[in-house]
């Protein structure tokens, strides 16, 4: 069963399958409106400069239709270009570390850029990106209508870690052991259930811990014989005879 | 399929990631979502659109939207936690749910409601725009606010605690998930905004460009309150319902192993 | 030690490099050759990973580095600024004839309504004040109404300006809205044409329409070539949308893509030379024989570049 998540399988020509992170109206919209604040200095100082100029007879005009090609520029450019150079990022983007890649995951081309970008002229429409936004919302993979004619999708790209270990604390005592039924088995799913909650033993409180392996403890040392002062201390102790983590 | 697993990914989320899973998770249980947006909202968007009309689009209407919100959100608040265990609920069992349990909730809907209509009869009193400084001020002041009520509503309607504890629950909880807390509850005006003036400029551009039947219910443009956007307020309450819905997941996940609780109890049950 | 502590301890050096190169801005040879290397190791542990089915957290790690780094890895050239050159000026004109079903359809949708628009007005003044209002014909008229519409140089450059921003930018978006089943581009294509071949109409029945037609005689072959083709780009997109020949939607978009950003350029570059010929040319105080002249040689030079250059496509 897959769970629901925001992210997307992809398939390398090396067909190395790995799953992306997608990026949805969230994330995008702060990037755009990094992008649409940085358009709009250059457009804001252009214009200064324009009307600063402007008291130089004949120049004035000239830097008139300057302002109008940054205009044309911001709108139908900057994201093209910058998509182009950068490797599927505007600075908006590249700031949340946001990627436009193609849907199978390989990167993005120039006429996927051009087309994504131009296309965004209908994701707009009405007004307040109302397109772009029903867009996302029923695609699942999170795509605005620029996305679908450029067949590119947005991904994040951000660090993850893999740092906590699985420990038992204190470690499993002489005692304890001796007193250990001989076996114990446990599911796959058990197993790791039970792992997950040792990693995560650290960053719970001591209530907590002992309230969440209330859940399952006696059921638990009912089936396996496992007993110990906490319900805590019988996963642990079940979880360090079915590994052998016990000596 | 084991009915006790959660089938939603769980795992620390940033906001925006949260946000993201609105989307795709509105995607996925559409269906039952859909009927209760036509129960719960269609009522009141009649009412409001009769209203509307009647009053000329008059910018008081905001009001009683806005005290609307969050009686509207219970219902979607408990069809979501239902929904993530399970592809669907039953519309009549969700809305006799809600009633049951939000009795505890009265007081604070009435509080609020009270709120908002001081705030509007401030504005009818003087001037419209003293009574929308205010709205505006207090969404302004949200994610302060925010830091204790965030999660009242889904401590009371999902925990079954009383109003006390469910203060307490909340403010817990948002301690827990630190500053990006702060950036959520903003956002979910931010959210209203949004959908309110994407609905406004949707419905105007059907009916006039579209249809090319002029502007009958004024537009926002001319400072009218039109039942277009009076209904993506009411669309944004669904929507912010099932918002902070994952938040609340997501606080309880990093701060109270909410996704070992549901495995544990899965394991446990079997 | 579990499995996967077992697993994450051994791989942990490896990934720990791949993360600081991927951290660095400049790569050496030696260092793209080792991310590489160490691209297809995080690949490989990831797929060990998936079958040892170890905790979500390694999977959801190892599946965000090698996306990185995979990333990093292909995303280095994405298309020179000559190919996109190329595509401009040499494959569009191809791309043109290889799509002339809808160059031919968009030509119709817009010099149809031109004409009509057009002989409406000649035929009968009162028409043309039924599809434009009456301010905007008498706008038009006071503009055309003296023969040499001289403008300072400055005035030149500002109105090019303007040309780009304003017309670029329609043409543009009549492509973009293709994408609603190409009636964006059906209602663009009509609805410019009508308005232009009004204001002809209406200019000649009342005599200042051979300053219009001088004054537009330099561009008009870019000008409304660029707008046919932006139309049929558009045209093509919402068709590729509707008859998918058995694909999905998507599937369907993604074919047509390339001949999409081929001919939306070519559009592109025939509205730039149009705006640069209507701001510096149009306005001149030359004798109207030599811009009908000069118009006359644009129309060849449109003609042949749309007819020869970039060979055949297929």
């Amino acid at each position: 069963m897959d769970l629901l998540d925001t992210t997307a399988a992809v398939m390398t020509p090396e067909r190395v399958r790995f799953r992306y992170r997608l990026a949805g109206p969230g994330r995008r919209a702060v990037a755009w409106l990094i992008d649409a604040l940085l358009r709009l200095i250059v457009v804001v100082g252009v214009m200064t400069v324009v009307v600063l100029l402007s008291i130089i007879p004949g120049v004035g005009a000239v830097g008139q239709g300057l302002f109008l090609v940054v205009l044309f520029i911001s709108e139908w450019v900057y994201g093209v270009f910058f998509e182009t150079v950068l490797g599927g990022r505007t600075p908006g983007k590249l700031l949340l570390s946001l990627r436009v890649v193609r849907e199978d995951g390989s990167p993005g081309r120039f006429t996927d850029y051009l087309l994504r970008n131009l296309v965004r002229a209908v994701d707009y429409l009405p007004g307040f990106f109302a397109i772009g936004l029903t867009s996302m919302l029923f695609d699942r993979r999170l795509r605005r209508v620029g996305d679908l004619v450029g067949g590119t999708v947005v991904v994040v790209e951000e660090r993850d870690s893999v740092r906590d270990r699985a420990e038992i604390q204190p470690p499993v005592s002489e005692e304890e052991r001796v007193a250990l039924p001989a076996r114990v088995d446990l599911s796959r799913e058990e197993l790791s259930v039970i792992e997950l909650f040792l990693r995560r033993r650290k960053r719970l409180s001591d209530d907590r811990a002992e309230e969440l392996a209330w859940l399952f403890g006696p059921a638990l040392s009912e089936r396996t014989g496992v007993t110990a002062p906490t319900w805590e201390r019988v996963l642990a102790l079940a979880y360090a005879r079915a590994v052998g983590k016990d000596r | 399929m084991n009915p006790n697993l959660c089938r939603v990914a769980l795992r620390p989320r940033d906001p925006f990631e949260v946000f993201d899973l609105t989307f795709r998770f509105v995607r996925e249980r559409l269906r039952p979502l859909l009927r209760l947006t036509a129960v719960v909202l269609l009522p009141p968007a009649l009412l409001l659109t009769l209203l509307a009309w009647w009053f000329d689009g008059a910018w008081w209407l905001l009001f009683p939207t806005l005290a609307m919100g969050p009686i509207l959100q219970a219902p979607f608040t408990l069809a979501g936690g239902r929904l993530l265990f399970g592809d669907d609920v039953a519309v009549g069992q969700v809305l006799v749910e809600t009633l049951k349990r939000s009795v505890g909730l009265l007081g604070l809907w009435s509080a609020q409601g009270l709120g908002w209509a001081a705030v509007m009869a401030i504005g009818l009193a003087s001037e419209p725009i003293a009574a929308i400084s205010i709205a505006v001020a207090a969404m302004a002041t949200a994610p302060v606010a925010g830091l204790l009520t965030t999660f009242v509503g889904e401590a009371v309607l999902l925990e079954r605690v009383g109003l006390a504890r469910a203060f307490r629950r909340s403010g817990r909880l948002m301690a827990g998930t630190g500053g990006s807390a702060i950036a959520a509850t903003s956002s979910r005006w931010f959210l209203l905004v949004w959908l309110a003036l994407a609905s406004e400029s949707s419905g105007q551009a059907i009916l006039d460009f579209v249809l090319q039947l002029g502007v009958p219910f004024g537009s926002l443009m001319n400072g009218d309150v039109t039942p277009f956007l009076l209904a993506g307020m009411l669309l944004a309450q669904p929507a912010a319902a099932l918002y902070r819905l994952l938040l609340y997941v997501d606080a309880r996940t990093r701060g109270e192993g909410w996704d070992l609780q549901v495995s544990l109890r899965a394991l446990g049950l079997q | 030690m579990s499995e996967r502590d077992r697993f994450v301890e051994k791989g942990r050096p490896r990934w720990e490099r791949l993360e600081d190169l991927l951290g660095q801005v400049f790569l050496t040879a030696k260092d793209w050759s080792e991310l590489a290397s160490l691209y297809r190791g995080a690949c490989a542990d990831l797929s060990r990973a998936r079958s040892l089915s170890l905790s979500d957290d390694v999977h959801r790690y190892l599946d965000q580095l090698a996306g990185r780094a995979h990333n990093r890895l292909y995303s280095t050239r994405s298309g020179s600024g000559w190919s996109i050159l190329r595509m401009a000026f040499v494959e569009a004109p191809a791309e043109i004839r290889a799509q002339w079903r809808f160059f031919l359809l968009a030509s119709l949708l817009f010099y149809g309504p031109f004409f009509a628009g057009a002989g409406a007005a000649l035929w009968d003044v009162d028409l043309a004040y039924q599809i434009l209002p009456e301010s905007q014909l008498a706008q038009m008229e006071a503009m055309y109404d003296d023969p040499d519409m001289v403008r300072g140089a400055g005035e030149d450059a500002s109105m090019a300006g303007f040309y780009i921003w304003n017309n670029v930018g329609i043409a543009l978006r009549c492509f973009a809205t293709g994408v609603l089943g190409g009636l964006g581009s059906m209602f663009f294509l009509v609805y410019n044409g009508l308005m232009i071949g009004t204001v002809f109409g209406y200019l000649f029945s009342v005599g200042n329409g051979w300053n219009l037609l001088a004054f537009t005689a330099g561009h008009s072959a870019w000008e409304l070539t660029g707008i046919v083709v932006s139309g049929a780009a558009g045209l093509k997109l919402g068709f590729a949308l509707i008859v998918t020949h058995g694909r999905t939607r998507a599937g369907s978009l993604r074919r047509v893509a390339p001949s999409l950003a081929r001919l939306v350029l070519g559009a592109a570059v025939l509205l730039f030379v149009a705006a640069a010929i209507e701001g510096f040319w149009s306005a001149s105080g030359l004798w109207p024989s030599i811009k009908f002249a000069f118009g006359v040689v644009q129309i060849g030079i449109v003609g042949l570049w749309i007819a020869l250059v970039g060979g055949r496509r297929t």
